[in-house]
């Protein structure tokens, strides 16, 4: 009998949580569509350009590689104030070779080339390109990335305001016609900035720093010694360190640009499981620095607190099933928290990103998407996918901390024909 | 400059709906609660569709009703008798569900949302049927299922009104949109949950209570959620149609 007393209760409880998360995604929601938006930095644009240094770490992208160096060198930033430095990292295919070629014919590309160190793996990469540079505002970007020629200028616009930390760009998938992944990725990703982010940029709370389409200061970053290479979720883990230390970050939902998604289930999943792990470290360390921080108001701490959480919506509404079938079980399955867990399994399945799909919804129609929202239930198909993905993630997280054990990059698989 | 720029369409980055009336949202939002009180007041009409209408779709007829109250309702649930599930039959069972297992974990060609659905089905009917081998017997027999299915179909119907009403009120629908996607939903709750419980009664008494927790958590309301998200992307591919032709949909930021 206490059993199902205490699995009622467990029930509850995960219902008020994930009721928590719908009324926030509902808020955001509603201030994306019909509140005045904040804009980014327009008016800073044409301000005198400072330097720029883009790092731009590299394991076997060679499938890549060119795509990303040449429409970097396309940018429409003042020559001689733009330094790209690709970061080789341990590459065993030919990006050092195409690494080579380019800095060769192009002045402005400084490669990297890391071999035969211990710490392998993006935030370590990204240390290692700390070093190499002077300028003050740090660009970065993933190897799979086509910055369009303005990104460089008008990200570098938002360093001109003295509060802001970071900067974070809009993400958009390029190959959607890959595969129907590709497609339903492409709604979360919508959901995930033309909503949530641009709605936390305009509400005040905690845009997310990215790690790619994203800039920082050098300085900040080199005055705590750099980024944690034990951390899976460098960028997570920047923000947190910023917000808490006074500073901000700013998202431009007009700087956008183009990534390649996950195309195969498989790589999909190895990149949830990453994210989850990388998130979780971040949750643990940033927890009680968010409550404590003088510098956060009460809903900045608030909404760091559930965006540190949220990678536990999927564990929770596992658990949560695994509650209500053994309440069905024993005969004592409670309506109520048991229709509303079933809906916010349907509403929240849009994991990546976790939007729910009044909120994916809301970006499509702003992102002009059309028919392809009919897509929109399909997303339910992703729910156990994404659930047991990003619960291992999360499992792994938790091991990590008690064990306090080295994690490993793992590299997501690329798609470009 | 502003009126040079008035005359280009906003970018998406930096719009949002312009022809939302503000009293239609309000009006929208002041109107859920009248919706609301529609659904309580129809509730035994509902009940009353849904029992005997999936009482005259079983296939054989003849369906026996049963008495429960619940919500000020007298539902009459279906009766049902499923055949008594003997140990072999259970063994049988969960060596189906562990060799269908291993088929799904084995061999990856379906596509890893499919397999992971199969799975978990798999796993709830192999779960149940130990737990029946073991216990004896299930929190739920067949007949009282069916008054619970019965149950959570009248406590669907009267949450859709508040759930799909705040649902609507994301979007920049008319008001007599609003109130249609909750209607619309509340009409199709009706069939859907009629056609369902007809199949879920022939089931159980095909096959017996081994199924009934994946009918339950899988193929029950979650199934209800779905297609109101379903009918909910349909009616927002509409909106977007019409926004992207009319002039003057959208406003600067």
């Amino acid at each position: 009998m206490e059993v199902v007393v205490a699995l009622r209760a467990y029930l509850i409880v995960v219902v008020i949580v994930m009721a928590t998360y719908a009324v926030r995604h509902w808020v955001f929601t509603l201030n994306r569509l019909f509140v005045k938006q904040r804009p980014y930095y327009q008016d800073l644009l044409d301000q005198q350009p400072v330097p720029v240094s883009v790092l731009m770490p590299m394991h076997n992208e060679s499938a890549v590689a060119e795509d990303a160096l040449a429409t970097l060198l396309a940018s429409d930033y003042p020559d001689g104030f733009l330094e790209i430095i690709p970061i080789d990292d341990h590459s065993e295919d030919d990006t050092p070779e195409i690494l080579r070629r380019y800095a060769a014919a192009y002045p402005a590309i400084r490669p990297l080339y890391r071999r035969g160190r211990e710490n392998r793996g993006k935030p370590s990469a990204l240390n290692d390109g700390l070093a190499e540079i002077v300028n003050e505002v740090v660009l970065v970007f993933d190897a799979d990335y086509e910055p369009p020629p303005d990104t460089v200028r008008e990200l570098a616009a938002g360093f001109g305001d003295p509060e802001v930390g970071a900067v974070m760009g809009r993400v958009i998938p390029r190959n959607t016609e890959g595969s129907l992944l590709a497609r339903l990725l492409d709604l979360e990703r919508a959901g995930g900035y033309q909503a949530d982010q641009q709605a936390r940029y305009s509400l005040d709370l905690i845009p997310q720093y990215g790690g790619t389409v994203a800039g920082f200061r050098s300085s900040l970053t080199n005055s705590w010694g750099g980024f944690d290479p034990r951390m899976l979720a460098e960028d997570t883990d920047l923000t947190f360190r910023l917000y808490t230390r006074g500073w901000r970050v700013a998202y431009a939902n007009g700087v956008e640009c183009y990534e390649e998604v996950p195309e195969t289930w498989d790589a999909r999943f190895k990149q949830l499981r990453r994210w989850a792990r990388g998130h979780t470290q971040a949750m643990f360390r940033h927890l009680v620095p968010v409550i404590r921080s003088p510098y956060l108001s009460i809903p900045q701490k608030l909404d760091g607190l559930l965006l540190l959480a949220i990678y536990m919506i999927p564990p929770l509404l596992l658990t949560g099933l695994v509650a209500n079938l053994l309440l069905f079980l024993t005969g004592a399955v409670p309506l109520g928290p048991s229709l509303a867990l079933s809906f916010f399994v349907v509403s929240y399945n849009a994991f990546g990103n976790f939007a729910p799909f009044y909120q994916v919804g809301a970006a499509g129609l702003l992102d002009g998407m059309g028919d392809r929202m009919r897509l929109l239930p399909h997303l339910f198909f992703l729910f156990l996918f994404n659930s047991a993905a990003v619960s291992l993630g999360f499992l792994g997280g938790m091991v990590d901390m008690v064990k306090r054990r080295d994690v490993t990059w793992e590299k997501t698989e690329r798609f470009r024909r | 400059v502003i009126d040079e720029r008035a005359a280009f369409r906003p970018h998406r980055s930096y719009r949002r709906p312009a022809s939302l009336a503000r009293a239609g949202w309000w009006t929208s939002l002041a109107l859920t609660p009248v919706v609301q009180a529609a659904a309580v007041l129809t509730r035994g009409t509902f009940a009353r569709f849904l029992t005997r209408g999936a009482g005259a779709l079983v296939p054989g007829g003849g369906a026996r009703f049963g008495h429960d109250l619940y919500l000020g309702v007298r539902l009459v649930p279906i009766t049902v008798n499923g055949p008594s599930l003997t140990r072999q039959t259970l063994v049988l069972w969960i060596s189906a569900c562990a060799g269908g297992l291993f088929v799904l974990i084995r061999r990856r060609r379906l596509p890893a949302p499919l397999r992971f659905i199969g799975v978990a089905n798999l796993g709830l009917v192999g779960a149940t049927a130990c737990y029946l081998l073991f216990m004896g017997r299930l929190g739920y027999d067949p007949a009282a299922f069916s008054a619970l299915y019965v149950r959570t179909s009248l406590t669907i119907w009267l949450i859709v009104p508040v759930f799909m009403g705040m649902v609507a009120l994301t979007l920049p629908f008319t008001v007599l949109e609003r109130i249609g996607l909750v209607l619309f939903c509340l009409a199709y709750e009706g069939a859907f949950a009629t056609v369902r419980y007809a199949v879920f009664v022939w089931v159980l008494g095909e096959v017996g209570s081994v199924v009934m927790p994946s009918m339950y958590l899988f193929f029950g309301p979650l199934l209800d959620f779905v297609t109101f998200t379903g009918i909910y992307a349909v009616l927002l591919a509409r909106l977007a149609r019409r926004m992207a032709l009319t002039e003057g949909a959208w406003r600067w930021l």
